[in-house]
């Protein structure tokens, strides 16, 4: 049962990533297919990008960035030869990463302490302590550093494997492994800290 | 760290984050990257045009043009780091100019002029991916600067005891939407000024240039590409009194 299930799931990636082969090359010409595209992935990026800065704003205005880019660009998308979606995620993950620098030199031209990061607060919940908990789980991501917060993003809210990680992050297997122990490690101390986890 | 996280790995299997709330954005930004495609779908029909005339071109001039838009990729080595923590990467030798000599006694002799090229990349750009990644990275701008596919942003002008170089700076977007700067020497106005520099003349004059040290000796127009830049022309005495003419120019409307 456990193969088969393998096989399924290694079986429907693949049908995925030549779907996109094919989206991607007719997307050059066929505006039809760069609307497929962009259909299939929209609320993925838009999530990610939102589970990175916990800002509705933000997030839209950096899922557009991503979009356009990534159309802009997409003759030169094979160059890196990766899968369209891993691409994608890239493009999102160097807009997290920009969106931070940026944030980071206007608090030091301003001199003063941006409070973003620490109002994001969840939509209300039907359970008030699930809405608390994920409010507390939001901050403690928050307090990662983006590297970490992005790894372990892309891999427990994401679904993403190792492998897959690496190639979104340009980073080796076992950089992203080490990097994903030291977030984990460091969220673990947070949430403990918080109240979230026993200790 | 072999620190046991277990709990928190449990924990993350069944926590949930908050969604993004669904809004207009989505159809807002469907409709503006189906228009900006179209648009560059227009533009590149004109271009694919021009295309065609070209390669009538490349059929009467045969292997020259096949040389002329053939876009060579240099695979890049890590060599290590500079004294600074700079990531220095070089090619492999390569072959810039091969054919026969006549010396003055009239014999005949094979010439080959091999050199590689040397990129140094700030530790933050490489320690924020990889080096691997700093290497795919190196190749994708030689692909955009073989298609010019750049911006120039600075040009600075060097002048030692006479003899002057010049840098160009572009910017590079690369396909995943990083911009990068690079300074490249400008072979066409390279008069040696950055040769008479040693690598501790050259950072002492990048930390004064950067403090904004230096005497303002003035400023001056240059048309460049159809841009105009702003000079502004310093001059710098290094500890070891070595005076340097430094001008930095940035585009007029910037």
């Amino acid at each position: 049962m456990a193969n088969e299930a393998l096989e399924y799931n290694l079986e429907s990636r693949d049908e995925a990533l030549d779907e996109d082969r094919l989206l991607v090359r007719a997307a050059r010409d066929d505006t039809e297919a760069v609307a497929r595209l962009y259909d299939k992935y929209y609320n993925k990026v838009l999530t990610y990008l939102y589970h990175g800065t916990f800002d509705q704003a933000v997030a839209e205005d950096l899922t557009s960035n991503v979009f356009l880019a990534a159309f802009r660009h997409l003759g030169r998308f094979q160059w890196r030869q990766i899968p369209f979606r891993a691409w994608l995620y890239r493009i999102a993950t160097n807009e997290m990463r920009m969106h931070y620098r940026r944030r980071k030199r206007d608090a030091i031209l301003s001199r003063r302490e941006s409070a973003s990061t620490q109002s994001a607060a969840p939509p209300a919940s039907d359970r008030p302590a699930a809405a608390e908990e994920q409010r507390l789980l939001h901050n403690a991501l928050l307090q990662l550093k983006l590297k970490y917060r992005t790894t372990i993003l892309l891999r427990y809210f994401e679904g993403k494997t190792i492998a897959e990680i690496a190639q979104i992050t340009g980073r080796r297997p076992g950089t992203v492994k080490s990097q994903l122990h030291r977030g984990l490690a460091q969220l673990q101390d947070i949430l403990i800290d918080s109240g979230v986890l026993p200790r | 760290m072999s620190k046991n996280t277990k709990r928190i790995e449990q924990y993350l299997e069944h926590a949930r984050l908050t969604q993004p709330e669904n809004g207009p954005h989505r159809a807002e930004l469907r409709r503006e990257v189906l228009r900006e495609i179209e648009r560059n779908q227009t533009m590149s029909a004109r271009n694919r045009a021009w295309r065609v005339g070209l390669a009538i071109a490349a059929v009467v001039c045969g292997g020259a043009i096949a040389t002329a838009v053939g876009v060579r990729i240099y695979r890049y080595q890590f060599q290590g780091q500079d004294d600074e923590g700079r990531y220095v990467f070089e090619t492999g030798p390569e072959v810039v100019y091969e054919g026969v000599e006549t010396d003055p006694n009239g014999a005949e002799r094979h010439v080959q002029v091999v050199t590689s090229r040397t990129v140094t990349m700030s530790p933050d750009h490489v320690e924020e991916s990889s080096v691997e990644q700093a290497q795919l990275d190196l190749e994708e701008i030689d692909r955009l600067r073989e298609q010019d596919d750049r911006d120039l942003m600075r040009i600075i002008d060097t002048e030692v005891a006479g003899q002057s170089s010049r840098t160009l700076v572009h910017r590079y977007t690369l396909s995943d939407g990083r911009a990068l700067q690079m300074g490249e020497n400008d072979r066409e106005n390279n008069g040696g000024g950055a040769r008479v520099l040693d690598s501790s003349q050259w950072k002492e004059l990048h930390d004064l240039a950067k403090a904004g040290d230096g005497e303002l000796v003035g400023t001056y127009e240059e048309q460049i590409d159809g841009v105009t830049f702003v000079f502004e022309k310093k001059r710098f005495t290094l500890v070891d009194g070595t005076e340097v003419l430094r001008s930095k120019g940035v585009p007029k409307d910037d």
